[in-house]
């Protein structure tokens, strides 16, 4: 018998009712009768669960104000409405804080490892990047440009890193990894958890073309999350991912004198 | 004398509690397996490790257990029957979709782009059909995310057109009705499940 099974047919743990011990991985204590596996109570999680609806309700109605309000179209009406999704992370990861904190520290930090998600994030950057612009030509004859809506700012590049690749990489990190996968993990398995988040906030974008590499980037930030314990690794991806649609830019439009700005 | 009055006149769930629990005094004659669930136990445990039976309870215990569980797995059968409710109602919902992007590549004028309204609404087709598909093995997952995604494409439609809204605003509530009692079944059907190990 190999070493691993015989550890793990021995082990046992006090039950959770009678406190006797059982075999861990066991449905039902031997002894009493109750069930050892955790059932959730939606009934004591309906403040999460709302505190969820008011979030994402909060998130949806800022984003269809910037999507069809011709008056928030401005790098300063940007700016206030990114301000306040980022009061709103924060508050609502306070609001779960006790359940959340852990994700702040950043235990597992090895530079091997953050070069690899590093990597792998440029290079999917770079693949998503193209295939957008191809299909952007194809359908719409044109090109999107971030860059145009902060030509009036102080300094556009430097408006267009901060307000597309830094404070998304903090703030959407914190909201959706945050405090939304965490909320959601109090209700349901993390599987569930990882889909739902990574679902609304693909969603969140408005656009049903961008779904297509929204949902899976979504979807791998949501399982690093979980494996890696730390928000940081996605923090890390995202802005690397948003980073470099950052310099493309740049580079497409012969902006890359950007030492001055 | 047998008394068939008193039989006939139980209920369908009592005459299946009746039949079930013969079945178990049949079963004795499987040693080492749970007379409930029929998994393999040691003997010496009070409670199976996999159901909960109480397997050194009197008859009375063993026969409310086995009671209890019947009408657990036949709530079970309504909660599946919302859910699937639920399902087609996402097929619904891919079929108009696929129906409308037709109708409108078909209809609009070049300027509106109307290869770009057919990808969108493909897209979203694709996107409820896929979840559709996918409440067989992760129904509360993929109904929650179908009601979202519903809820977001009508609010973009209101905020388009505003009076679109209450176009069709008692069809729209149906679909939210059977999304939202698939969503309440597809959660304790998962509580029930684990609480009762059922299947």
């Amino acid at each position: 018998m190999e070493p691993s099974i015989a550890k793990e047919s021995t082990a046992i743990v006090p039950c959770n009712n009678c406190r006797k011990y059982v075999v861990a991985g066991s449905k039902f204590c031997r002894h009493c009768g109750t069930i050892q596996e955790k059932i959730i109570d939606h009934e004591v999680h309906k403040p999460v669960i709302a505190a969820l609806v008011i979030f994402y309700s909060l998130e949806l109605l800022l984003c269809l104000l910037v999507h069809f309000n011709d008056n928030i179209s401005g790098w300063k009406a940007l700016m206030i409405v990114d301000g306040i999704m980022a009061f709103s992370a924060i508050f609502f990861f306070a609001f779960i804080w006790h359940d959340v904190k852990h994700l702040l520290r950043w235990k597992s930090f090895s530079v091997k490892k953050s070069l690899l998600y590093a990597s792998a994030a440029i290079a999917a950057s770079f693949i998503v990047h193209w295939l957008i612009t191809k299909l952007n030509l194809t359908l719409f004859e044109s090109d999107n440009y971030y860059y145009y809506t902060y030509l009036s700012s102080p300094s556009p590049a430097l408006f267009m890193v901060l307000m597309t690749a830094i404070s998304p990489a903090l703030f959407e990190e914190l909201a959706y990894r945050g405090f939304v996968m965490g909320g959601l993990l109090k209700i349901m398995d993390s599987r569930a958890a990882i889909f739902i988040s990574a679902f609304v906030f693909a969603l969140i974008h408005l656009s049903l073309l961008s779904f297509f590499w929204l949902f899976p980037f979504a979807l791998a930030l949501g399982y690093l999350r979980v494996k890696e314990n730390t928000i940081w690794y996605g923090v890390l991806v995202h802005f690397c991912f948003n980073g470099l649609v950052c310099l493309l830019e740049f580079k497409e439009m012969g902006i890359f004198n950007w030492m001055h700005i | 004398m047998f008394p068939v009055e008193n039989e006939l006149a139980q209920p369908a769930v009592d005459i299946a509690v009746h039949t079930t629990a013969a079945a178990i005094d049949d079963d004795l004659s499987k040693p080492g397996s749970c007379r409930s669930c029929e998994n393999y136990i040691d003997g010496d445990e009070s409670y199976c490790v996999h159901c909960g039976f109480p397997l050194k309870g009197s008859e009375e215990e063993q026969t409310q257990f086995m009671h209890n569980k019947t009408y657990m797995e036949m709530d079970l059968q309504t909660m599946y029957r919302k859910i699937k409710s639920a399902a087609t109602t996402l097929y619904v919902l891919a079929v108009l979709s696929a129906i409308a992007g037709a109708v409108l590549y078909g209809t609009q004028s070049e300027e509106d782009n109307p290869a770009a309204i057919l990808v969108v609404y493909i897209i979203l087709s694709a996107i409820y059909a896929a979840l559709a598909v996918w409440t067989k093995q992760q129904p509360l997952t993929a109904i929650i995310s179908g009601l979202v995604l519903f809820v977001i494409v009508q609010l973009l439609s209101m905020v388009e057109e505003p009076g679109s809204i209450v176009k069709g605003i008692i069809f729209k509530i149906i679909i939210v009705g059977y999304l939202v009692k698939g969503i309440r079944s597809a959660t304790e059907a998962n509580r029930i499940k684990k609480q009762w190990s059922l299947q």
